[in-house]
């Protein structure tokens, strides 16, 4: 990460103040703190156990992430994450926290036919594979070519066995009608949640983007609908906190569809982190949990 | 995500072109499968589905991703890349190695942590052994790391360039 600290523009500062109100400048000075080491155990190729073990005669310092078991907080270590001999073996995938809870409230099954749309770099993808046991179908798509051999590499790594990966627009996928179980659409967004992993987002805030992202994230999710089972879900998440990119795409979509259910989500320790005027969904605001900003809704077909 | 992905991405991918997988033939299989348990003493269990994605690359295809109709979508990769096999040189990918490694019960070589660390940042081993595979299977305290190519006093890291460590 840059040296130089995020720059925030008064554009920035005005529009999270109707949102935020006084917790602007918490909101702001989070920002500036990098986000903790977390990881995600890989349960295809090693056990918790196992791999707490492991680390452990390391001289690691780990804690438990409160809302899935399989995950740490990795509060010291000796050398880079990616650098190890555990995740060169494939044992765990370094994950922001934020970034687990999607595939958790999708929560596929073993058999399932999966679509995740917005697949690289893979995270997601991968612990979808995990939470499916390496059985049934799992697609992970991405539209950029170099995004898709990053995809590519931390699958195999991984060792996901179940999956396809495919390369082309995620709108693609309105010609699979009533193909999926279950699927993920991690739309492409600003990333103003992301900001405490890269500061240089801060500075680009420009509200004039947000009216096109909204446009592929409604397009998206309508292919992904159109592709999904009766009886199926979907998950919406984006890693951004504006309101055009998240509660206002699902409110337009659940309005201009009749058989859309939008599902209250459930996970413990997130009670309190609701949308704005939608009590359903998931907004993680980065000063409220020492997380990375992210929006989770689930809608389900009648 | 963040959004740099544009249109002009979608149009380029379109002049790619498909990826062909296709099964091995029922006498390529059984060789290939000959072949592992020679080296390894490992037996494929019988519904494993094996692919070649040119260039004697094998992989391994659970049925229903195999059979998974994926219309005209542009397919980069389809299951898991188990090892290179071109009907006489056989190297696992080190997820191959792991599985055939769990359960294999010869053309095995034990190496310590350090010399895994060694192995997966590129460099080579001094390891004096009598096994008689080409390619020994590496397994350290922490698990497998894949495979080496043994000299008998000294193993080769065979680990892909995209998948070495580079810090120490």
């Amino acid at each position: 990460m840059s040296s130089k600290k995020p720059v925030f523009k008064d554009s920035f500062k005005e529009y999270f103040k109707k949102l935020i109100g006084d917790e602007l400048d918490s909101f702001i000075n989070s920002s500036m703190i990098p986000l903790p080491d977390s990881i995600r155990v890989n349960t295809l190729k090693t056990s918790r156990e196992k791999l707490k073990e492991l680390l452990l005669a390391k001289s690691w310092v780990l804690e438990d992430v409160p809302f899935y078991k399989d995950a740490f907080i990795v509060k010291k270590r000796n050398q880079a994450l990616g650098n190890s001999l555990e995740h060169f073996m494939g044992y765990y995938y370094v994950q922001e926290q934020s970034s687990m809870i999607p595939p958790l409230v999708l929560d596929p099954k073993e058999g399932d036919v999966v679509l995740d749309c917005c697949a690289s770099p893979g995270s997601k993808t991968s612990q979808l594979s995990q939470l499916m046991n390496n059985t049934g179908v799992l697609v992970g798509n991405d539209v950029n070519v170099n995004k898709i051999s990053v995809l590519r590499v931390n699958l195999q790594r991984l060792g996901c066995r179940n999956i396809i990966v495919t390369r082309g627009p995620g709108q693609r996928f309105k010609k699979f009608a009533d193909t999926f179980d279950k699927i993920l659409v991690d739309a492409p967004c600003s990333g103003f949640g992301a900001i405490r992993k890269n500061w240089a987002i801060a500075k680009m805030f420009n509200p004039r983007s947000f009216g096109s992202l909204k446009r592929v994230q409604s397009d998206l999710l309508q292919s992904s609908w159109d592709a999904l089972k009766t009886g199926g879900t979907i998950v919406y998440s984006t890693c951004t906190l504006t309101l055009e990119e998240n509660e206002e795409v699902i409110a337009s979509f659940v309005k201009s569809h009749d058989d859309a259910v939008l599902e209250n989500i459930n996970i413990k320790g997130f009670e309190d982190s609701r949308g704005i005027n939608m009590k359903e969904v998931i907004r993680i605001w980065p000063h409220r949990k020492n997380m990375e900003g992210f929006f989770v809704a689930k809608l389900s077909k009648k | 995500m963040a959004a740099q992905e544009k249109h002009g991405r979608f149009l380029r991918s379109e002049t790619f072109e498909k990826v062909e997988y296709k099964k091995l033939s029922k006498s390529f299989d059984e060789e290939f499968r000959n072949k592992i348990f020679e080296n390894y003493g490992f037996q494929i269990p019988p519904d494993w589905v094996f692919y070649n994605l040119g260039k004697d690359s094998i992989w391994l295809v659970p049925g229903k991703v195999s059979t998974f109709d994926t219309k005209d979508l542009i397919v980069e990769i389809k299951g898991l890349y188990f090892s290179h096999y071109d009907g006489d040189f056989l190297r696992l990918s080190p997820e191959g190695a792991q599985i055939v490694g769990s359960k294999a019960t010869k053309g095995i070589l034990d190496i310590t942590n350090d010399e895994a660390e060694k192995m997966i940042r590129g460099f080579d081993i001094d390891k004096v052994n009598n096994l008689e595979a080409e390619f020994v299977i590496l397994k350290c305290p922490s698990g497998i790391i894949g495979v080496g190519k043994n000299h008998k006093t000294r193993v080769l890291c065979q680990i892909g360039k995209q998948r070495r460590v580079f810090q120490i």
